[in-house]
């Protein structure tokens, strides 16, 4: 219990430390917003004037604490693009990309550990070799490019999808899982090739250990090793490499929403970016850090439940 | 398992030495002008003046993609040599040092290591403008965490060998233990470890680029092509193909180099 | 149930020669014929086992005695059926209750492996699963080979762990690996392989890794389970010594062969081959003549006084708070030109912290160490760390003059030359790498690199403790050597009572960073004060000796 404290609150202080970053960036390198929002041809006064309005002319830390606190109550700011809250401009758009990313998890998950273990128990076989090759080319394949071949293959030699053809999740919600499978697919593959590499290798590594040794002299067979021994000690890694997988996949989907038009978090981002769209850049990229920094955390304890070793160290 | 071992390595010379000398071909010799345009070859089809067809202006898709390669391959070695660079300077230092330098380190690692890079990067160049140099130093700084952790670990690692109290106990200063000493043996895990960052840096630009981040028009890039391709998909494949093509054999050639060195 | 296996083996065999064994009641438990080893996972073939023959009854102890390479552990693994079956060819014959292990298939194999076949390892750090419980781990060979049910294998692993002689089985059946000792672990791998009683176990160094006096428990609980479940032991060992003290009936190989092998006293006394005597001779003994020299005139080369330390424990990482844990409490002593101090203890005691100290690399400590010329060299314990993977020998060797700014190439490679012939070493191994070396070169060349400023004092931190007992005595001899021509003063810190007999000119003896006992050698092994230096002396079956 002790460790899970002190795990929130580290996790709480890389938060503070990133969000902290994140507005010592977007307010002393940008330069001035009010004279951005006033254009070139604003007379000096009305600078000062909205700035003050703005509440520019106070100290930084003030500022910080002021952009913190509203945050922490829910209050993102306001575009100075669209004429809405970011916060409700991100509601519309986070079970998008929430559940492009769960789906992709989902299949990770499903695809790769059988296929990693069968793999490591047939090692050097054909079918190991193969799926080797395959891991190897896979992952050599960008996410986007992965959308648009599938696009190709797909959508138009096969008509399996309509491509472009975005369905809302709130008109439809069966059609918006069926649209939104092609794109998970595309994130996750390249993931699933580098889990199932991962966790050959580490299966195989685990296998030559000495405790693996002594499971054979038991009279085990090479499944029983496999499974009762070697899995779960080499599930730990692969356990981290998932949490960090789940975070690249929330960024991928930020490409991937692109080659298959749906309007998801990513697409917001990008177009705050191109726009400038500060508060809208602000609030997702520290919404995004702490949901990476959550499941991190998660991943770690998770790690601390299964590992027994960890357990005693944090059990003085 | 040792035939297979030098089959990476092999296989992977060959298809990364086979992109470098297309790459480096295309700065001495280009079939054709990448940018000329010509709206009767609109989407022609391959040809032998034209072995990858041509795109919807009726540029050759052959040069643009050579072009374009080149772009990526400098982006992605700017790339990597300010994230190993740094990174392996931050690595050295906090992992042989240790102490409260390191702890406060890897906090502010730790949290630029929760942002996936392509975001970090979307943040500098949010902050810093579209264009190919703003690219390098965005993914550049995006990569300094990674590479740092590695050469940390390895530093961790050596600085507790006897061999490094050797040179202590002999009277080395810590600058000489770091570079003479210790660095050469964390070669064998930094090598791999640059060039699946160049295959990262590789996937990374190209994503920006396709987002219309990256490079900007006029220079070509694979990304940027694949974006443009994207829309004529139905009328031209071959468009988005070719440039898909030689970023996955750039990538493969590296990673099988890689996996390589790593079982030697 | 045996019987149906046997002639389903008889069957499966194809050749016909196999039928004509003898299965008469009188035939041996176990019989091994012309066992021939090859690895096949290079280019070329690799023989590392040649024409091994043993016969072993019930309830025999026999020992397989060599140095690293020698192929002992092989042998032990083809018959524990462990070798892969992919990568090793065997030839040969393991018969065992009548029963061909090498032609029988996995399935039959494994139904004899933790059953009536067991082993145990030489690391019961890692020989252990680390993430599940020791109960599970134990219980595994009833899982497997019974139809217990779950309470009754409870009750069976529990029993193991008593036998075993482990405190408290109930506790610790609930524990995982991390939280158990070294010793502790090597008991619960014995309670593993003893619980479905089997015919024979083979121990494969089982207290090789383990400091003496837990070695000598080990020792006496194999004995004890020989005697009281007429377990048949097959045990692997480079240690003659060990090997005399439990077996009646030894095999000595070397390079894949056996080199001789018969009743234990019978070899000790007359050995047959000129390698066995080599083996016997290298073990040091502690009933040669010594002479006691004087140092009292000699000039101090380092001094001691009232030195403390201890580590700064973090408890829960970074939040934790912090505690010191005391290494060493109140430790002086002197040594003088030409003295060869053995500093004797256990893992853990303080003794290679108090040689951080005395060179420097650690300054956090209390009290003072006075060294006149403050030149120390220091030797570590394993030559595979010890020196530069990316560096030639002669770099290495250089690299002490480079950094006191002996600039003229000539002069250092003159004294790397030098210093190489002192300790024996051909001047072509200046530019080979560190890994190409043996493990008694490296550790000349350790020797070698901490002689080059010429100090008057070295310490020595186990130097030949990783090395095979030949080349053992060969470093001390060359350490001698040195300690006479270049007037060294020795501070030699070894776990090994008769290395330090021979060699010390003084020894100390220490327990929880602390000297409990400090004399001659005579008066340490002969007529101990300390109740601790009479608990070494007799793991060490130094007492027995005499």
């Amino acid at each position: 219990m002790k460790y899970v404290g002190k795990k929130l609150l580290t996790m709480l202080l890389t938060l503070l430390l990133v969000s902290f970053l994140v507005f010592l960036c977007f307010t002393v390198i940008p330069g001035d917003p009010a004279s951005a929002r006033l254009g070139t041809e604003a007379t000096p006064e009305a600078v000062e004037m909205l700035r003050e309005e703005m509440g520019l002319n106070r100290p930084f830390f003030v500022r910080y604490g002021d952009w913190l606190l509203s945050f922490v109550r829910g209050d993102f700011g306001e575009s100075y693009d669209y004429e809405m809250t970011v916060g409700e401009l991100l509601a519309d758009k986070i079970p998008i990309t929430l559940t492009m990313s769960l789906m992709s998890m989902l299949l990770i998950i499903v695809l790769s550990i059988p296929l990693g273990l069968y793999t490591a128990r047939h090692e050097g076989s054909w079918a190991d070799r193969g799926i080797y090759a395959l891991n190897q080319v896979i992952m050599a394949v960008p996410a986007f490019f992965a959308g648009i071949l599938i696009t190709l293959f797909f959508g138009i030699l096969l008509k399996m999808f309509t491509p472009g053809g975005y369905v809302s999740y709130r008109r439809d919600f069966g059609g918006f899982l069926a649209y939104m499978f092609f794109p998970s697919l595309s994130i996750a593959l390249p993931k699933i090739a580098m889990t199932v590499k991962l966790l050959r290798s580490g299966l195989i590594s685990e296998k030559k250990q000495d405790y693996a040794r002594t499971a054979y002299s038991r009279g085990n067979h090479t499944g029983g090793v496999l499974y009762k021994h070697v899995l779960k000690n080499a599930m730990l890694p692969i356990l981290t490499f998932l949490g960090m997988t789940l975070t690249d996949m929330i960024a991928g989907s930020i490409v991937v929403e692109q080659v298959f038009s749906i309007p998801g978090i990513g697409r917001v981002l990008l177009t705050a970016i191109s726009h400038r769209d500060y508060p809208v850049v602000m609030a997702v990229i520290v919404c995004l850090a702490g949901v990476v920094i959550l499941v991190n955390g998660l991943v770690d304890l998770l790690y601390q439940w299964i590992d027994p070793r960890i357990r005693l160290e944090a059990q003085p | 398992m040792k035939k297979k071992r030098n089959f990476n390595l092999i296989a992977g010379g060959i298809l990364a030495g086979g992109m470098l000398l297309f790459i480096l071909a295309g700065v001495f010799f280009l079939p054709q002008d990448p940018e000329t345009m010509n709206l009767e070859l609109k989407f022609a089809g391959m040809s032998l003046s034209h072995p990858f067809g041509c795109d919807n202006f009726g540029r050759d898709i052959f040069s643009r993609v050579m072009v374009g390669a080149r772009t990526t391959l400098i982006v992605a070695l700017g790339t990597v040599g300010i994230g190993a660079g740094v990174g392996t300077l931050i690595g050295a230092f906090t992992g042989y040092f240790g102490g409260w330098l390191d702890e406060v380190m890897m906090r502010i690692i730790d949290a630029l290591f929760a942002f996936p890079s392509i975001l970090l990067a979307l943040v500098v160049i949010s902050l810093l403008d579209k264009g190919k140099y703003q690219v390098i130093l965005a993914l550049g700084i995006a990569f300094i965490p990674s590479f740092a952790r590695v050469v940390r670990g390895q530093f961790l690692k050596c600085r507790e060998l006897d061999y490094v109290k050797n040179a202590r106990i002999m009277g080395c200063s810590s600058l000489r233990i770091i570079f003479v000493h210790i660095l050469p043996n964390t070669l064998n895990v930094l090598v791999p470890t640059v060039m699946i960052g160049f295959n990262n840096a590789v996937l990374a630009e190209a994503g920006m680029s396709y987002l219309g981040l990256g490079v900007q028009p006029p220079d070509a890039s694979l990304g940027r092509m694949l974006s443009e391709a994207q829309t004529h998909l139905f009328s031209q494949p071959l468009y988005a193909i070719f440039p898909g093509l030689a970023i996955i054999l750039l990538v493969l050639g590296f990673s099988l180099l890689a996996d390589g060195l790593e079982a030697k | 149930m045996r019987e149906e296996n046997v002639t389903a083996a008889a069957a499966g065999t194809t050749a016909g020669a196999e039928k004509g064994i003898d299965r008469k009641a009188s035939s041996p438990m176990l019989q091994i014929q012309d066992l021939n080893i090859e690895f096949h996972d290079h280019s070329i073939p690799e023989t590392v086992v040649y024409d091994f023959d043993l016969v072993m009854e019930e309830g025999d102890i026999v020992g397989i005695v060599g140095e690293s390479g020698s192929g002992k552990t092989m042998s032990a693994l083809a018959l524990c059926g462990l070798l892969s079956r992919h990568d090793m060819k065997k030839t040969g014959r393991i018969l065992f209750g009548g029963k061909e292990l090498l032609t029988c298939s996995r399935a039959e194999m494994r139904t004899l492996q933790g059953s009536d076949i067991s082993i145990i390892f030489q690391e019961p750090m890692t020989s252990l699963n680390p993430v599940k419980k020791i109960g599970w781990q134990v219980e595994e060979a009833l899982r497997i080979h019974t139809k217990l049910s779950p309470e009754e294998c409870r009750e069976r692993a529990l029993w193991a762990l008593g036998e075993a002689e482990l405190p408290e089985p109930e506790k610790v059946y609930e524990q995982y690996p991390h939280e158990l000792s070294g010793g502790m672990r090597q008991r619960v791998m014995i309670a593993a392989a003893i619980v479905c009683h089997p015919k024979i176990l083979v121990a494969d160094e089982p207290t090789t890794a383990l400091d003496v006096t837990i070695q000598a428990q080990i020792m006496e609980l194999l004995l004890k389970l020989n005697r009281e479940q007429k377990t048949a032991i097959l045990f692997i060992s480079h240690d003659l010594s060990l090997v005399r003290r439990l077996c009646r009936r030894v095999v000595v190989m070397q390079n894949g062969y056996i080199v001789e092998q018969g009743d234990v006293e019978e070899i000790f006394r007359h050995p047959k081959e000129e390698y066995t005597r080599r083996l016997i001779a290298a073990i040091p003994s502690c009933d040669g003549e010594k002479e006691e020299k004087d140092f009292a005139g000699a000039p101090v080369v380092m001094e001691a006084q009232h030195v403390q330390t201890g580590y700064d424990v973090a408890e829960g990482g970074l939040w934790g708070k912090k505690f010191r844990k005391q290494i060493l409490q109140d430790v002086s002593f002197t040594l003088r030109q030409g003295e060869v101090l053995g500093l004797i203890g256990e893992s853990g005691c303080g003794k290679s912290t108090l040689a951080k100290v005395l060179v420097g690399l650690k300054k956090d400590y209390s009290g003072r160490i006075e060294i006149p010329d403050h030149n120390v060299g220091m030797v570590f314990q394993d030559p595979y760390s010890s020196l530069n993977p990316s560096k030639t020998v002669g770099w290495i060797l250089e690299e002490p003059l480079r950094v006191r700014g002996v600039r003229s190439k000539e002069e250092r490679r003159g004294r790397v030359l030098e210093m190489l012939q002192r300790v024996e070493l051909e001047e072509d191994l200046l530019n080979h790498y560190p890994g190409q070396l043996s493990g008694g070169q490296r550790q000349r060349v350790c020797i070698a690199l901490a002689l080059m400023n010429r100090p008057r004092v070295l310490i020595a931190d186990e130097p030949v403790s990783a090395l095979d007992v030949t080349v053992q005595a060969q470093v001390l001899e060359i350490l001698a050597q040195l300690k006479e021509e270049m007037g060294l003063a020795i501070l030699f810190i070894s776990h090994d009572l008769r290395v330090v007999y021979q060699l010390c000119d003084r020894v100390m003896i220490m327990r929880r960073g602390e000297i409990v006992e400090e004399g001659s050698p005579k008066e340490i092994y002969f007529s101990h004060k300390h109740p601790y230096t009479g608990q070494l002396l007799k793991a060490a079956g130094i007492l027995e000796d005499l």
